[in-house]
């Protein structure tokens, strides 16, 4: 479900890793002790008291994936130096764009999973923050959902509308049948102005909201159904918590409340719980 | 890359087997994209919705507003209509005196129903017809996935 390999072999592939692995031995300060059990956790480093080593069979691939490419780079420009630094990434080059763009492919096929076996047919449809999943195009060809997607930051979405744009665009949203066109909308918003998104689109029949902090209280009352999705696998959370932080979006918070009442599906390692409307 | 062709031939089976998904497609009601990456390639797979009627069909041609490095028609190779219907896709796109396409290749789909059923429609004739670079016959759902990448290892 997710290619869980690629991303430890873009992690395996950094200076960092190179660095590490010519060290005897590594006492990292508090700060940077998240970042070496990690590491360890992936296997590329030991621990040993409070003391971090090289893992004994550290393999380094030959050859490594596009996706594998876009987390090395990742890494380096974004995740450490916010873990070390606590840097933000206030501008996003061409090349860190395309690389995030990437990391969203793993989780393509989640998506379309959950496109295909838990959401019913038609209707209009809000992506709650696009990063990291990238819910889109698959909710309309899938489902034949009318798509809003709301992102915090522009240069995050300039490369899903780019290609979106060679989706034939209906000027409407169209509800249920089959059409050559698909409706879909950007709304360049922080998660908590969902106000605004209500107020130009009406109620929604679904949202979606994946690893982001939208408000689950007040999605519930913008739409009829929520779709809430949280990987239970520990790389993903952690590189997911890392650039959602470093790049200044809103991490989920406090939401295990609200999914109480919710049903929880499993789709691979992914919880899925959906809050339906009382209403 | 896009793949065209009337619905239930297996073109969302297609593109889900190659995304490494074994799930049975619902209905393709809108268009999509899929991410591939094929080696150092950045594959985006538009898949469209089938069309029944012809009128449906040309409907869509004029809605078509891409171009695509490959195109694939897609037909069933139980169903000589299906494969006709791939002429008029092409003409109805053609109409519109655009050729939105680098290179097009013809699949004839579901050999392993073709072969259970001793019924094999051929594309030799229509696959002239649209200048398709190549036919390829294929279980979509039952081949080897080598075999699937087989038409985007050889035409982009």
């Amino acid at each position: 479900m997710i290619p869980r390999d690629d991303i430890v072999a873009g992690i395996a592939n950094t200076p960092l890793v190179a660095l590490l692995s010519e060290l005897e031995e590594v006492k990292p300060s508090p700060r940077l002790r998240p970042l070496l059990e990690f590491l360890t956790d992936i296997g590329l480093l030991q621990r040993k008291g409070d003391k971090y080593r090289k893992a004994q069979h550290l393999s380094r691939p030959y050859e490594v994936s596009p996706l594998a490419d876009a987390v090395s780079e990742l890494f380096q420009q974004i995740v450490l130096p916010h873990i070390v630094a606590g840097r933000r990434v206030a501008r996003l080059t061409m090349e860190l764009q395309r690389a995030l763009y990437a990391y969203t492919s793993a989780f393509q096929n989640m998506r379309v999973v959950v496109a295909q076996e838990l959401m019913r047919y038609g209707g209009l449809t809000l992506v709650a923050g696009w990063f990291p999943c990238g819910f889109s195009s698959e909710l309309m060809s899938i489902s034949g959902r009318d798509v809003v997607i709301m992102e915090e930051r522009e240069e995050l979405v300039a490369l899903e509308m780019d290609r979106l744009s060679l989706i034939p665009l209906a000027s409407a949203p169209l509800g249920q049948e089959l059409a050559a066109a698909s409706f879909y909308a950007f709304e360049n918003l922080p998660l908590n102005e969902l106000k605004a998104v209500l107020e130009k689109y009406g109620k929604f029949d679904a949202a979606v909201a994946c690893q982001r902090g939208a408000d689950l209280n007040a999605l519930r009352e913008a739409a009829q159904e929520v779709y809430y999705i949280k990987p239970r696998d520990s790389v993903m959370l952690f590189l997911n918590e890392a650039f959602l932080d470093a790049l200044g979006l809103t991490r989920p918070l406090d939401e295990e409340k609200a999914l109480k009442k919710a049903e929880k599906e499993e789709v691979g390692p992914f919880d899925v719980y959906v809050l339906r409307s009382t209403g | 890359m896009a793949v065209l062709g009337v619905g239930g031939v297996g073109k969302t089976t297609y593109v889900f087997r190659l995304l490494g998904l074994s799930l049975k497609p619902r209905a393709t009601l809108r268009p999509g994209i899929y991410r591939l990456y094929l080696r150092d390639k950045e594959v985006d797979f538009i898949d469209v919705p089938g069309q029944v009627a012809t009128e449906v069909a040309r409907n869509f041609a004029k809605a078509w507003t891409f171009y695509v490095d490959l195109m694939i028609y897609m037909y069933d190779l139980t169903d000589q209509s299906s494969l006709y219907a791939i002429a008029e896709l092409h003409s109805a796109l053609l109409d519109r005196g655009i050729t939105p396409y680098k290179k097009v290749v013809l699949i004839g789909n579901k050999r392993d129903l073709a072969e259970e059923l001793g019924l094999f429609v051929e594309g030799d004739e229509i696959a002239n017809a649209v200048s398709a670079a190549k036919i390829y016959y294929m279980s979509a759902l039952k081949d080897n996935i080598d075999v699937l990448y087989k038409p985007l290892e050889e035409d982009i």
